[in-house]
């Protein structure tokens, strides 16, 4: 009845975490924290979506965590070099990728936060702009603006990659 | 539909997020226009190229922690050797003492004579004004009406949100200890929950029920023995014990 519901969505839901904190670590202190509130507070979910619901505490954990070191969250490039160096999650993508998973890897990393998550949801977890939106807790044509915004950046930062004028 | 159309609805057609005519009017559109069809083909070569990047799985070892800690009523054992050990030269070594001193004193936290203690300590709290000795809903307040009377401190927690206000709390005599007795209520019915420290190691939730209409749900963890007993129904009491695992858990 409790945890047996989040099992399946943990994956979902440390790779949102992860792309958001940046790191193994705080990733996996955000979601175990998650689980617990989701745990706690299973009477106000009703026959919805437990991965949207778990997803949302994730993500409001994220960025609670963010205001509480009072720092930005990880944009910049040097980033890029925890995310490479990091074991522990399965990077066999990026390792089967070689040089383009990286690429795509540092150019996801450096979206600023609010893009980088409606990328990862909607890319990387297939959700539709209703879910993201009810996870992310802004109107469905924020999800499409951010989308659009995000995306412009990553063609811009991936064709600069390949070398072909964007 | 006009190229600026498309370029406002590219993103949702490519999601599939486009009712059908908008939809099929965006295609009619960009059968005659190059310049959004290369828009569409954009879109869809990065979501190619992001296939490349990683997929953050969640580690076995916090898959496990999430289980484990907050998993529901029916486990298996875990046969901990490494901890069990330490555990089981003291154990003998206070059975040997034990055995000298007071026969009585100590048995497996599961055991029937534990089950029947707990029952009649629930009966008897029943009975007239037995059940609190501390009656108040302030977990602030029960909490240190406890020490100096017991050897351990209890952690009360706040169920109230979760629709199991606590009435108080009692002290009472289990196992060969005095023991800390917390008392909740769901509707009409109340929920003793008795907590000691463990003499056991780790322990996997166990349920009993009483012919007379009583479940009991039981377990051991953090060097904590925890009982709860009511006539709440299963379902219910099993949703407590979860809520109250949870609020307990060390760390949280």
């Amino acid at each position: 009845m409790t945890a047996e519901l989040l099992v399946p969505h943990l994956d979902a839901a440390f790779n949102l975490a992860r792309w958001l904190m940046g790191n193994d670590a705080d990733a996996e202190d955000v979601v175990q924290e998650a689980c617990v509130r989701a745990i706690a507070a299973m009477d106000r979910f009703r026959g919805g979506d437990p991965k949207a619901w778990l997803l949302t505490i994730v993500r409001n954990g994220c960025y609670s965590t963010f205001r509480q070191r009072r720092r930005r969250p990880a944009t910049d490039l040097n980033e890029v070099t925890d995310h490479l160096e990091s074991g522990g999650s399965s990077p066999e993508r990026l390792a089967l990728g070689g040089e383009q998973a990286q690429h795509v890897q540092a150019a996801v990393a450096a979206l600023a936060p609010e893009f980088r998550e409606v990328i990862v949801l909607r890319e990387f977890e297939g959700l539709s702009y209703k879910e993201i939106a009810a996870i992310a807790e802004i109107p469905i044509g924020t999800v499409m603006s951010r989308l659009s915004r995000a995306r412009a950046q990553l063609h811009e930062a991936l064709a600069t990659y390949q070398g072909t004028p964007s | 539909m006009t190229c600026d159309d498309v370029e406002r609805l590219a993103g949702a057609y490519h999601d599939s997020e486009l009712d059908a005519a908008l939809s099929s009017d965006l295609e009619s559109h960009v059968a005659t226009c190059q310049g959004c069809a290369a828009r569409l083909a954009a879109l869809q070569a990065l979501s190619v190229s992001l296939r490349a990047a990683p997929y953050y799985r969640a580690p076995a070892a916090l898959t496990r922690s999430v289980t484990q800690r907050l998993a529901p009523p029916v486990l298996t054992r875990r046969p901990r050797l490494s901890i069990a050990l330490p555990w089981l030269i003291a154990a003998v070594s206070v059975v040997v003492v034990a055995a000298m001193t007071l026969p009585l004193r100590f048995g497996r936290s599961g055991s029937d004579a534990v089950v029947n203690e707990v029952m009649a300590s629930h009966l008897r709290s029943l009975q007239a004004d037995h059940l609190v000795d501390v009656a108040s809903s302030d977990r602030h307040t029960v909490k240190p009406w406890f020490a100096g009377r017991l050897d351990f401190s209890p952690t009360v927690v706040d169920l109230a949100a979760d629709g199991f206000p606590l009435v108080g709390g009692r002290l009472d005599f289990v196992d060969g200890r005095s023991v800390a007795a917390l008392v909740y209520r769901r509707r009409q019915h109340d929920i003793n929950v008795l907590a000691w420290p463990a003499t056991t190691p780790q322990e996997s939730v166990a349920h009993r029920d009483d012919p007379r209409g009583y479940h009991l749900i039981h377990w051991t963890r953090d060097h904590m023995t925890w009982w709860v007993v009511s006539d709440l129904a299963s379902v219910e009491l099993n949703d407590f014990a979860d809520r109250l695992m949870a609020a307990t858990a060390k760390g949280s």
